[in-house]
């Protein structure tokens, strides 16, 4: 196919909200690939080879950016496109949404989620965590267990100017 | 006052399902929907759909993002065409009381009219 991939790891961490007192984490983690064509590759081909690709290995989606285009897109398997952002930077704890790398530096504790930095302490969530088997969800996260460096895709805002990658 | 409380608890309930609240959220921009009934009925509407898959959930989110920083165009709100009515009790209030003033009310005469056109033949 001319293309070449690493391995990342795709994450969400949204926070559920029930009846305004109860918060709780819905935390995924997938093994996601970050894939580039190897050399010259048509835009149309490149996008034709991604659908292959996410119907062949039954997922949903794939975060794209082309040439063309100024902002990165979500493609589903229905060949559907919705805008994701228009430039990439380091995560902050505020964004649900990024990407892990798995070589590389550990990331930094600016990068963390509030309760992977220091543990959850609304009493509700943490009780709501530990009557759904994921009661790990209410420690912080020991600096020799942090993953890679975190990205994420989101729209060029001012305060974010100097961080853009 | 009703309506207010009704969608202020389908929010809630939005907010309980991962992603809907934001997808309610862009519906109500795509819609350009300012009225409560078009809005309850939105929320109704994104609450029977059914549940969002990640994918769905991250694009929702970031085209909110997205509208609310000014980077995506927002649609203009829809013009209310229907002229603003007060509640059922209002109404009724006022038909009852219109129909006492047609009751008491008095014939008017206008009395230079009345001259001017006695005056002419």
């Amino acid at each position: 196919m001319g293309l070449s991939y690493y391995a990342v790891s795709g994450s969400g961490q949204e926070r559920k909200r029930f009846f305004l007192v109860l918060k709780l984490i819905e935390a995924s983690n997938e093994e996601s690939f970050v894939v580039q064509p190897r050399s010259e590759m048509d835009e149309s081909i490149f996008r034709r080879n991604l659908l292959m690709l996410i119907n062949k290995y039954d997922q949903d989606f794939a975060a794209v950016k082309l040439p063309s285009g100024s902002a990165a897109l979500l493609l589903f398997r229905n060949d559907d496109v919705s805008p994701l952002g228009d430039t990439a930077s380091p995560r902050k704890p505020d964004d649900p949404f990024y990407s892990e790398l798995r070589k590389g530096p550990r990331t930094s504790i600016g990068q963390l989620s509030t309760w992977e930095s220091r543990g959850e302490r609304n009493v509700f969530a943490i009780l709501g965590n530990w009557v759904r088997g994921r009661a790990d969800l209410n420690q912080a996260i020991p600096a020799e267990q942090r993953g890679g460096r975190r990205f994420t895709i989101c729209w060029n805002r001012p305060e974010r100017g100097g961080e853009n990658v | 006052m009703f309506k207010h409380i009704h969608l202020w608890w389908l929010e809630l309930r939005l907010e309980s399902h991962l992603g809907k609240y934001d997808a309610y959220l862009n519906k109500v921009y795509d819609e350009g929907a300012i009225t409560d009934d078009n809005k309850l009925r939105i929320a109704l509407e994104t609450l029977r759909s059914p549940p969002l898959n990640k994918g769905q959930r991250w694009a929702e989110h970031q085209k909110l993002v997205g509208r609310q920083m000014g980077v995506l165009p927002v649609p203009k709100p829809a013009p209310i065409t229907a002229p603003k009515r007060g509640s059922r009790w209002s109404g009724a209030i006022r038909v009852v009381f219109r129909t006492l003033k047609g009751k008491t009310a008095k014939p008017v005469v206008i009395r230079g009219k009345d001259k001017e056109h006695a005056k002419s033949p």
